[in-house]
C-alpha cells in the first residue's frame, strides 16, 4: 500500500486564502491549525505547514508530494518542480511604489524589498542601476525614514502603501496561490496527485 | 579564524562520505562502468576544469550561472560543471571517428543554490554517436540494465521527444519582434507545467501546446496524440517514440517506460529522444538524458549524439540494504610477535593468502 500524499501548505495569509477551497475538495483544516501544530491527517493526506518561502524547497526535494505557494515566492526563488494549476485566490500585486511628490533622485535609485531577485531583475531589464536594500518586512518604513527612494513589495489593496504615501508606479505581476508538485512524485504518483489536482480545479471553479 | 577552525569545519556542500555511504556511490560507479564496459563503451578520464567556453557550448543550463570560474594567466577557466560538454569536446578533438561509445564517471561541482544542501555531485554517463531508433534505444537498455543489476525498486522510465513540444511551439508562435520573448515564455511554462503561463505567450494560438500538458500517461497517450492534427515535427515526433515502444513491447520491457509529450527537462538542446528515470524513495530524478543532434556541432563536427548521466549519490540513496555483498568477506586474521622473524612470517602468510584471493587482516601483535 503506497503511503498517504504529503502537501505542504503556507502558513499565514495564504493558508487563509486557501482554506475553503481545500474544505471544498475534501482537505477540511480545523480552524486555526497551522497554529497549533506543524504536521496533521487531513482527508487523507499528510499536511504540514511550512513558511510560504519554504513550501517550494520541501517539494523540490521531494519531502512533500506537492503544495501550495503564491507566485511572488516561486519567482523569487525558481525551483525545479511543475505548476501546474492556479487557485485563482490570494490574489495580490507585485508592485514599484514610490512616495508621492518625491522627485526621482540621482541614480542609483535605493529600493527597499523582501524580495531581492524580483527586484534585481526588474531593474536590471530596465537598466536602471539600483541600490538594494534587503528588509524582512514594513518596507513602507523605509521610504518614510529616507531609507530608500522606492519600494518593491506584494501588495493586496494598495491600501497600507497609500497610508504611509506611497503611490504605486509600476505592476509586475499579478500573484495567487498556485498548486506545486514535485517532479519525481509526478511520475511516480501521477494518479492519486491527479485526483487531488482535479478536485482543486473542480474546488477553484465552484469558488 | 584559527586553522583548526578551517580543519573541523567543511565549507558547506563539501562533503566527505565514509562507511556504508562510500560502499553504495562506489558499488553504483563500479557496476555501471561494468555495464557499459559491456556494451562496448570506452572510459573517457576527463579534466576536472576546463575552459568556461567549453561548458558554454555544452549547452547546459549549469554553464553560465552555476559553474565556479575563475582566470588563470588571461583565460577564463570554470570547474566541470558538466560531463556533456567535456565528453563531446574529447569526441572531437582527441578521438578517431570510429569511437562511437563514451562513459565518464566522477564528480561535477555547482554553486550552491538557495538552501539546497552539497554543490558536488557524483555522476556516471555514456554518449553514443550514432543516429537512429536503435541507438535510442541501445542507451535505454543500458541505464536500465545499471538499474536491474543494482536492484533499484519500482523504477519508472518517463520518455518523451523534442520534436513534439517544440513543434507545436513553433506553430503556435506568431511572427513578430517579440517571437523570441514569447517562445522562452511559452518554454518556462512547459518545463514548470504551467497552462497559464503557456497561455501568457502564445494568446489564442496556445490551444494544441496547453493540451500537450494532459499527453502522459502509458503508450496510449501516442496513440491519443497521433489522431490530433499536428505539424510534421510533432507527427515524426509521435511516430519515433512509437517505433521505441514497439521494440521495448517486443522485449516485454514496456511496463517499465512511460510517456509524457510535454517534457523538456527544462533545457531546449534536446533534438530527439528525451528521457527522465524515477524512482520510490528519490525525490528528484536518478538519470535523464536523450539526444541531442546539435552538440558535436557546437565543437566543429556535426554528428548525431544520445547519451544519459544517472545521479550516483540519489542511486545510493535508495539501494536495497541487503546487498552490501562486498564487505565482509573471507578474513585470514594473522597474529604474532612483532619481531623481525615474526613480522616476516606473518607477512609471507599474508602474501600467500592475497595471492590465493583471499581478504587478510593485519592485526596488531598479541
Amino acid at each position: 500500500m503506497d503511503p498517504p500524499l504529503v502537501a505542504a501548505l503556507p502558513t499565514g495569509r495564504l493558508l487563509r486564502a486557501v482554506t475553503g477551497l481545500l474544505d471544498r475538495a475534501g482537505v477540511p483544516l480545523p480552524e486555526g491549525s497551522a497554529d497549533r501544530r506543524l504536521r496533521l491527517r487531513a482527508g487523507g493526506m499528510e499536511v504540514l505547514f511550512a513558511k510560504d518561502g519554504d513550501v517550494p524547497i520541501y517539494v523540490e526535494h521531494g519531502v512533500a508530494d506537492f503544495g501550495v505557494v503564491g507566485r511572488d515566492i516561486l519567482e523569487e526563488q525558481p525551483a525545479h518542480i511543475y505548476e501546474p494549476l492556479d487557485l485563482g485566490v490570494g490574489r495580490c500585486r507585485m508592485v514599484v511604489a514610490r512616495p508621492v511628490a518625491r522627485p526621482l533622485p540621482e541614480p542609483p535609485l535605493r529600493v527597499a524589498t523582501k524580495y531581492p531577485s524580483v527586484t534585481a531583475r526588474h531593474f536590471g531589464a530596465r537598466g536602471v542601476p539600483i541600490e538594494l536594500i534587503r528588509l524582512s518586512g514594513a518596507i513602507e518604513l523605509a521610504p518614510a525614514m529616507d531609507l530608500a527612494d522606492a519600494v518593491v513589495d506584494l501588495v493586496e489593496t494598495g491600501a497600507t502603501l497609500r497610508d504611509n504615501g506611497l503611490v504605486e508606479e509600476e505592476t509586475l505581476f499579478e500573484s495567487t496561490a498556485r498548486v506545486v508538485v514535485n517532479r519525481a512524485s509526478f511520475r511516480l504518483r501521477g494518479s492519486a496527485l491527479q485526483g487531488w489536482l482535479q478536485r482543486l480545479e473542480t474546488a477553484t471553479e465552484e469558488g | 579564524m584559527t586553522s583548526s577552525d578551517s580543519l573541523l569545519r567543511a565549507p558547506s556542500g563539501a562533503i566527505t562520505h565514509v562507511g556504508d555511504a562510500a560502499r553504495r556511490r562506489r558499488r553504483v560507479e563500479e557496476t555501471a562502468a561494468r555495464v557499459f564496459r559491456g556494451w562496448g563503451y570506452e572510459e573517457v578520464l576527463l579534466p576536472l576544469f576546463d575552459h568556461a567556453e567549453v561548458f558554454a557550448r555544452g549547452g547546459g543550463r549549469w554553464s553560465e550561472r552555476s559553474s565556479y570560474r575563475f582566470t588563470e594567466g588571461g583565460d577564463l577557466l570554470a570547474l566541470r560543471a558538466d560531463f556533456t560538454a567535456l565528453a563531446a569536446r574529447a569526441a572531437v578533438t582527441r578521438l578517431p571517428r570510429e569511437a562511437k561509445r563514451l562513459f565518464y564517471r566522477g564528480e561535477v561541482v555547482r554553486r550552491p543554490g538557495r538552501g539546497l544542501g552539497p554543490s558536488a555531485f557524483r555522476e556516471v554517463g555514456v554518449e553514443h554517436f550514432a543516429a537512429g531508433t536503435g541507438a535510442d534505444l541501445e542507451v535505454l537498455l543500458v541505464a536500465l540494465e545499471v538499474l536491474e543489476r543494482l536492484g533499484v525498486d519500482g523504477f519508472v522510465f518517463t520518455l518523451g521527444h523534442a520534436g513534439f513540444p517544440l513543434g507545436l511551439l513553433d506553430e503556435a508562435l506568431p511572427e513578430g519582434s517579440d517571437r523570441d520573448e514569447r517562445r522562452a515564455e511559452a518554454l518556462r511554462g512547459l518545463w514548470r507545467r504551467d497552462p497559464s503561463r503557456v497561455r501568457a505567450a502564445l494568446g489564442g494560438r496556445a490551444g494544441p501546446l496547453v493540451d500537450a500538458l494532459e499527453l502522459f500517461g502509458g503508450p496510449g497517450v501516442l496513440e491519443e496524440a497521433g489522431n490530433r492534427p499536428l505539424p510534421d515535427g510533432a507527427r515524426e515526433a509521435v511516430e519515433r517514440l512509437g517505433a521505441i515502444v514497439r521494440v521495448l513491447e517486443d522485449l516485454e520491457l514496456a511496463d517499465r517506460f512511460r510517456f509524457d509529450l510535454a517534457e523538456l527537462r527544462g533545457f531546449d538542446y534536446y533534438t530527439g529522444l528525451i528521457f527522465e528515470v524515477h524512482a520510490p524513495g528519490a525525490g528528484q530524478e536518478i538519470g535523464g538524458g536523450g539526444r541531442y543532434n546539435d552538440l558535436l556541432a557546437n565543437f566543429g563536427d556535426p554528428r548525431p549524439a544520445v547519451g544519459f548521466s544517472l545521479s550516483v549519490d540519489r542511486i545510493a540513496g535508495i539501494l536495497p540494504e541487503s546487498s552490501d555483498a562486498d564487505h565482509g568477506a573471507t578474513e585470514s586474521v594473522t597474529r604474532g610477535p612483532d619481531t623481525r622473524s615474526g613480522l616476516a612470517e606473518r607477512f609471507r602468510a599474508a602474501r600467500a593468502a592475497r595471492a590465493s584471493g583471499a581478504a587478510v587482516r593485519f592485526e596488531p601483535s598479541s
